[in-house]
């Protein structure tokens, strides 16, 4: 047995580049199989465990208003664990006199959605609060600092009847339920009116969210993590300390009652956190609230604000990016095992055949066919052993983190817990193992099928045959001899052609699915900053009523259009869209939107214009001239018929005309201006007047940012395209020159040139990889159009062309690494000792 | 009845070709060195017929090899039409081989996915003044089997495709490494027969190896080889006609 161990050890030293090129590609298809599985265990462990630690809320509930009553009643429900109430809104800060800063603010709640503290403590009085770690670093905000945030409150209220009638009961008393709430409009408080209130907070603690594991700042979809701020504190008002609420009686409004905000006994809330048992969905939770004034009890369910954790923005959100990544755990390592198969049945069964003699003496003295399997099996055995361990190790221990670094680029996780388990490293052993010894027993079979006098005899030499192609007389005479014999080389060993370029085949498979998808995404954000019509998006410090009277102070810009935007819903039948942006543009110019691929159409849009995004258009099942219900965040409802569809790719959004503001009651809503510079002029710094100001550069810059993660993906594609074609061509054409050094001697000998020599062996491979890349091509596209689907997401949807460049790209790398590989294997043809190869038997 | 052919070339005419001058070659395996051989000195004239006779291990492949290209010498001179190619690069070899050599192996190694007679031309295309191939093909008596693939082929065969791709080279030097060493007796005798038609016919320099003492006679000069150094060399006054040699 130690003999077969010494020729197993020899065998390898001698072949070692091969021996080593199969480890390589066992060692390579492990570490992502290993690693991207531990990975992504990992990550979605961690943010699952974050999850329930913090007690992220099963089922949110959407209120216009409610109050402790109407969580008491939630949380009697059957089925229903616990509730608690919250109010959450958005609004600015300022700290040591800064420029506005966005905040999502929202009152903490018993029980649910808990802040992980990273510094300091949570806030214990109404003074204090804490804020995210992200925004807190990146602004440099300390435990202890002042903040002066605007109370964004209910100033006035605006209902409707149900029937146009004065809502009093028989009696001459006020009728809550004749009032239609479904149409209402709210008021709030200008931060520039007399009345807006600022409360001096003290922070006391930076946390990181499950409900805010990406951050989203509906004014601005398109704001970094870093730019805008979560927020958290013990309580704060939802309506200024007096609110009025008028009954639209035709055109008149009449003023029916006034609340006191000291007066009130209870907190209100605008929205209510629930656990629950599993099967019960939002509705059953939460049904149908009204208010029941007698009884105390202020519940008005808005059901297009209400959803399960699942199908919370931040959590579909990160789900979605995290899925987008897994899709390629399951591809990528399953092409490398393929080829590693293949690479161990042809180096095998090469091997096998060059030892056939050996292998019947073997036999002829006494050593089993199991025996000599062993041997044979043990070497592929330890190219999946050694190649596994190494790749799966450095997997398991090294991708995790790489891939957490990466999240962290978008989302504000959990702090990193790396739990190195070794059953993914252990199975990725076990299942190379398996491929390599699989291979390997193939491989064997056939020659070890032979009794031990025939193994010895020499192998009948096969036998040639013309090939069709010889046919064509005229044209086969004046082909030179190397063709003729690559030509009948190729066409008489189809199989190992077709096995050969299957490491082209992935490599190209890898290459036009990663490039593609690189250009693509590059594309979309081409496409953005395509849709920017204007120079400069600059955000007041308050409302804009007039664009262009605010930007005659500034002699830099020689227009602008007042562009308002708001969350929404978008719904069609019993399809709702998630929350999105829409965005209303005074003049239609300063936004490029077109209804075909190809930007020839250009969409003109007038007031009462609706445009949706086609991805979203297609997920509604909608098209121009359908009907849909808009719901905006913290406003009202309204039909409207959808005026246009575009093609929208990277943060798609729905645009409007000017009357959707006032068909939502979002009149008021904060606006940004495009401005449009003069010429050679820069666009204009913050100031008293001016919160922000981004030129196009810098949106650009905003949407690479978001593109990181996929670079993640496209790198990993490259990387991987290239080692599979460099070591399967490399290991191919090493198993060609061995089978062919006689023949190429021979060559020497007659005196053939180095490079003449050579040029054989290079044209076949050329041949082959031509093979490859003609399979390839389109079972790359294939693969690109599936990954495409799953990768495109909220943000952005993938366009699915192939461009004739990427197909271009894609070929000169994988030629490139062909010729590489050949040129390895080129200076090895040139070591062959003429001697020795011609004196063994034919 | 038997037929003494005469040497009708006088030896005074023939120009010298070859010449080794102290040649030696060593092989080094580790720390171990083998002396395949030892201050060799012989010379070979043009259109001689040249046997080199010795057991296996002599050192008679190694001459072979030297002489042709394949190997260099670790020591001495080895002339061929005057130039020293113990000194030539590796591309000055090939070029040696190219041009001026024409190889015999014991086993064929024709192209096998070449016909008999692509084998031919492929061969024939590296020099400029090569032979017509079809009429060298046909000269070994191979005409009707020329679209055949080697392994369509018998092992005479072969070998008489293998001795026609040397000669259309037209090489000043053809060099015979045990051709009939894998062929039966018959077969073999038969391109002996060939080899010493080519030497008559196309007067070219045949230098052959073997073990096959038995075929002294048919040279014009046998170079005995010993344990790497020559042991003596023959001058045959009186060579046979293959024809007439039995063993």
């Amino acid at each position: 047995m130690h003999l077969i161990f010494k020729k197993l050890f020899r065998d390898i030293r001698r072949g070692l580049g091969q021996f080593l090129s199969m480890m390589l590609v066992i060692a390579v298809g492990c570490f992502f199989f290993a690693g991207m599985n531990e990975a992504s265990y990992n990550l979605k462990k961690s943010v699952r465990t974050y999850y329930d630690e913090q007690n992220l809320a099963a089922v949110t509930g959407g209120f216009l208003v409610a109050n402790d009553a109407a969580v008491e009643l939630v949380a009697a429900r059957d089925g229903v664990l616990g509730a608690a109430g919250a109010y959450r809104f958005d609004t600015f800060f300022t700290y040591h006199g800064s420029a506005r800063v966005d905040a999502t603010v929202t009152t903490l709640s018993e029980g649910f959605n808990t802040p992980l503290m990273e510094t300091g403590r949570a806030p214990t009085s109404r003074d204090e609060c804490i804020i995210d770690v992200t925004y807190a670093e990146a602004a440099g905000i300390q435990i202890g600092s002042e903040i002066s945030l605007f109370s964004h409150t209910a100033q006035s209220v605006y209902l409707q009847t149900k029937d146009n009638k004065p809502p009093l009961d028989e009696n001459g008393g006020f009728d809550f339920d004749k009032i239609d709430t479904e149409n209402f409009n709210i008021v709030y408080t200008a931060p520039d009116s007399p009345s807006a209130e600022y409360r001096s907070l003290t922070v006391t603690g930076f946390f990181r969210s499950p409900e805010f594991i990406y951050k989203i700042n509906t004014s601005d979809t398109s704001a970094q993590a870093d730019e805008f701020a979560c927020i958290y504190v013990t309580e704060a008002p939802m309506i200024a300390p007096s609110v009025d609420f008028y009954v639209r009686m035709g055109e008149t409004d009449i003023r029916v009652y006034t609340q006191n905000r000291d007066d009130l006994t209870f907190a209100l809330y605008n929205r209510i956190y629930a656990d629950t048992d599993l099967g019960l969905d939002v509705f059953d939770v939460f049904g149908s609230n009204n208010l029941d004034l007698e009884n105390g009890m202020v519940g008005v369910y808005v059901e297009a604000m209400s959803f399960v954790a699942e199908d919370g923005t931040a959590y579909k959100n990160f789900d979605t990016a995290y899925s987008q990544v897994r899709n390629l755990v399951i591809v990528i390592p399953l092409l490398f095992f393929l080829v590693a198969a293949v690479i161990t049945f042809i180096s095998l069964g090469k091997t096998v055949d060059n030892q056939r003699t050996q292998i019947g003496i073997m036999q002829a003295v006494g050593i089993s066919k199991g025996g000599v399997y062993f041997g044979y099996l043990m070497y592929a055995g330890f190219a999946a052993l050694f190649g596994s361990l190494l790749g799966g190790l450095l997997g398991a221990g090294f991708l995790p983190y790489i891939y957490y670094l990466v999240f962290t680029s978008q989302y504000v996780m959990p702090p990193f817990k790396m739990s190195f388990g070794i059953g993914w490293a252990a199975l990725s052993v076990a299942v190379s193992l398996a491929v390599a010894l699989l291979s390997a027993l193939l491989s064997c079979h056939r020659t070890l099928k032979e009794n031990p006098a025939q193994s010895m005899r020499p192998k009948q030499g096969k036998t040639v045959k013309k090939v069709a192609a010889e046919k064509c007389t005229g044209l086969w005479k004046r082909l030179p001899f190397g063709s003729k014999m690559i030509c009948r080389n190729l066409f008489q060993n189809k199989v190992r052609v077709l096995l050969s370029s299957i490491g082209v085949i992935a490599s190209m498979v890898l290459l036009i699915t990663g490039v593609n998808l690189k250009s693509r995404i590059d594309y979309t954000i081409d496409d953005y900053v395509a849709r920017i019509g204007f120079d400069v998006q600059i955000t007041a410090q308050n409302a804009v009523s007039d664009a262009e009277e605010f930007i005659a102070d500034y002699p830099s810009l020689k227009s602008a259009t007042r562009a308002v935007s708001f969350a929404a819903t978008v719904t069609a039948g019993d399809k709702r869209s998630d929350v999105l942006q829409v965005t209303a543009v005074q003049d239609e110019d300063y936004v490029n939107l077109y209804s075909d691929f190809k930007k020839k159409e250009r969409i003109r849009m007038n007031d009462s214009s609706f445009v949706l995004p086609h991805y979203l258009a297609d997920s509604l099942g909608v098209k121009k001239g359908d009907t849909v219900t808009v719901t905006a965040v913290g406003y009202g409802a309204c039909e409207v018929v959808v005026s246009d569809v575009s093609y929208q790719y990277l943060l798609p959004g729905v645009y409007a005309g000017t009357d959707i503001l006032t068909d939502v009651s979002a009149e008021n809503v904060t606006s940004v201006i495009y401005a449009r510079l003069a010429d050679g002029a820069e666009k204009p710094e913050p100031d008293a007047r001016i919160k922000s100001a981004l030129d196009k550069d810098e949106l650009r810059a905003r949407a690479l940012k978001m593109s990181e993660i996929l670079d993640l993906a496209v790198a990993i594609i490259v990387i991987g395209a290239a080692v599979l074609a460099v070591t399967v061509i490399y290991n191919i054409t090493s198993i060609n020159v061995m089978e062919r050094s006689r023949e190429i001697a021979t060559l020497m000998v007659l005196g053939y040139r180095k490079h003449e020599t050579a040029r054989l062996i290079i044209a076949e491979n050329i041949v082959i990889t031509i093979i490859g890349c003609l399979i390839g091509l389109p079972l790359g596209y294939g693969m690109f159009y599936w990954l495409a689907q799953v990768v495109s997401g909220l943000n952005v949807a993938i366009p699915v062309n192939l461009p004739v460049l990427v197909v271009l790209i894609c070929l000169c790398a994988v030629f490139a690494f062909s010729m590489l590989a050949t040129l390895f294997m080129t200076r090895k043809i040139m070591k062959i000792d003429m001697v020795e190869a011609l004196k063994s038997v034919e | 009845m038997s037929e003494t052919l005469k040497c009708e070339i006088a030896k005074e005419e023939r120009k010298e070709l070859i010449r080794f001058e102290n040649v030696s070659k060593t092989y080094k395996m580790g720390e171990v060195k083998i002396d395949a051989l030892s201050d060799v000195n012989f010379t070979v004239d043009e259109g001689e017929f040249t046997v080199v006779l010795g057991a296996s291990g002599a050192g008679k492949s190694t001459i072979l090899n030297i002489l042709g290209g394949m190997d260099k010498a670790s020591g001495g001179k080895v002339y061929v039409d005057g130039e020293n190619i113990a000194v030539y690069n590796a591309k000055q070899l090939t070029n040696f081989r190219r041009l001026k050599v024409g190889f015999v192996f014991q086993f064929y190694n024709l192209i096998a996915n070449l016909t008999a007679l692509e084998n031919v031309e492929f061969a024939a295309s590296v020099t400029p003044d090569h032979l017509d191939a079809r009429e060298t093909l046909a000269g070994v008596g191979l005409a009707e089997r020329e679209r055949n693939f080697p392994s369509q082929l018998s092992g005479g065969e072969q070998q008489r495709v293998a001795i026609a791709r040397a000669v259309a080279k037209n090489p000043m030097l053809l060099l015979c490494d045990e051709p009939t060493g894998a062929l039966d007796y018959k077969t073999g005798k038969m391109v002996l027969k060939l080899l010493q038609d080519v030497n008559e016919k196309y007067k070219k320099t045949v230098v052959l190896i073997t073990h096959n003492s038995y075929l002294a006679p048919m040279a014009d000069k046998i170079i005995r080889v010993k344990s790497g150094r020559v042991e003596e060399i023959i001058i045959n006054t009186e060579k046979k006609s293959i024809d007439e040699i039995d063993w």
